[in-house]
């Protein structure tokens, strides 16, 4: 995700690691529960839908997915990921914007913050099984 | 092949058990902080503080999640509270099931507040919930007051702000009213509290904040 990448204190691509590993573990185990119930034996594909404020990186996801679903029935899968922009809007005019920079302000009005409607997304949204 | 349509939030499961730990806080009436902030800026710090206010007057207890060591846990056990250290072996934050393991240690229905101490990490802590009743952030100000445009998530789930080390603003390039400004920016409702933990400035403010909460928590439970 650009712009967003990781760079807490402590090492980046070591905390971005491990956050998309748990995020990776989560997946694997709705996904394999999801084929099991539809007595899937392989699952081809997963998409997924990630918010702005999610501080996901793309890469360490999907390289977090390919390790620890080998010997699953996940082996391989191609994943996809939706990215969903982080849109508040506005406390003061109502208009609703993208945010950019890192902090919501009106772009129309300049009055800071406002409800977030998307942005925070971190979902399975479907996947093909045979 | 078949396409199934699944819609499920990837942290559902931990979701579920940090519902379930929320369960367990609330009948027993204690109070639950969930503190969070970068390595460094003061998290075991504020909390010898916050026991020295309110021991005696409140019943605490402490987890302290850390990658590794118990360093954290012993500083606050010498303080005479009970701390369990909950190590997470690499992962860079605690969640709803190494928090339940954790409560197997403690008596609940003998606590007023339980304090975690999460992992030092500005990202990840966020978006793991605990059954926590508050998260509550400490940013130190020699980190800089760039840190709500890099971590916004951080600044909207917290009810709480800490800027801790005020002490040191006349040496670092830092301004405590642009922080401020940007957390309201994410957060209108966020309590901000300036504090230092070496001088004790600010800290009165804060335990008195956290003593009305667990206050009203208990007056929530009790008949």
């Amino acid at each position: 995700m650009s712009g967003n990448r990781v760079d807490g204190a402590g090492g980046p691509l070591y905390i971005a690691r491990v956050h998309e590993l748990s995020l990776a573990q989560a997946i694997l185990d709705t996904v394999q529960q999801q084929a099991a119930s539809h007595g899937a034996s392989r699952v081809l594909s997963i998409r997924l839908r990630i918010g702005e404020l999610s501080a996901v990186v793309d890469e360490a996801l999907t390289f977090s997915l390919g390790i620890i679903g080998k010997g699953t029935a996940a082996e391989g899968c191609a994943v996809t990921i939706e990215h969903v922009p982080w849109v508040v809007r506005c406390a003061g005019c109502g208009i609703e914007y993208r945010v950019e920079g890192g902090l919501p302000v009106c772009p129309a009005c300049r009055t800071p913050g406002g409800a977030t409607l998307t942005g925070h997304e971190l979902q399975i949204v479907e996947m093909d099984i045979e | 092949m078949s396409t199934v349509r699944v819609i499920t939030n990837i942290l559902e499961a931990n979701d579920r058990i940090a519902r379930q730990n929320a369960d367990m806080f609330a009948k027993a009436g204690v109070y639950v902080v969930n503190l969070m902030s970068s390595p460094g800026a003061g998290k075991t710090s504020l909390l010898e503080r916050t026991v020295d206010a309110l021991q005696g007057r409140y019943r605490l207890g402490v987890i302290e999640g850390d990658i590794q060591s118990s360093v954290d846990a012993e500083r606050i056990g010498r303080r005479g509270v009970q701390a369990v250290q909950v190590n997470t072996g690499g992962a860079c934050h605690l969640d709803g099931n190494l928090i339940r393991d954790a409560l197997e240690e403690f008596s609940l229905p003998d606590l007023d507040c339980l304090v975690v101490e999460n992992v030092g990490n500005l990202v990840c802590p966020a978006e793991f919930k605990l059954g926590e009743d508050v998260k509550v952030m400490i940013l130190s100000v020699p980190e800089g007051d760039d840190k709500p445009l890099k971590y916004p998530l951080m600044f909207q789930e917290s009810a709480a702000l800490i800027i801790n080390k005020v002490d040191l603003l006349p040496y670092v390039s830092c301004s405590v009213e642009r922080i401020e400004d940007r957390a309201r920016a994410l957060n209108p409702k966020i309590e901000i509290f300036r504090v230092s933990c070496t001088t004790g400035e600010g800290i009165d403010a804060w335990t008195g904040w956290l003593a009305d909460q667990i206050a009203r928590k208990r007056a929530g439970v009790l008949p």
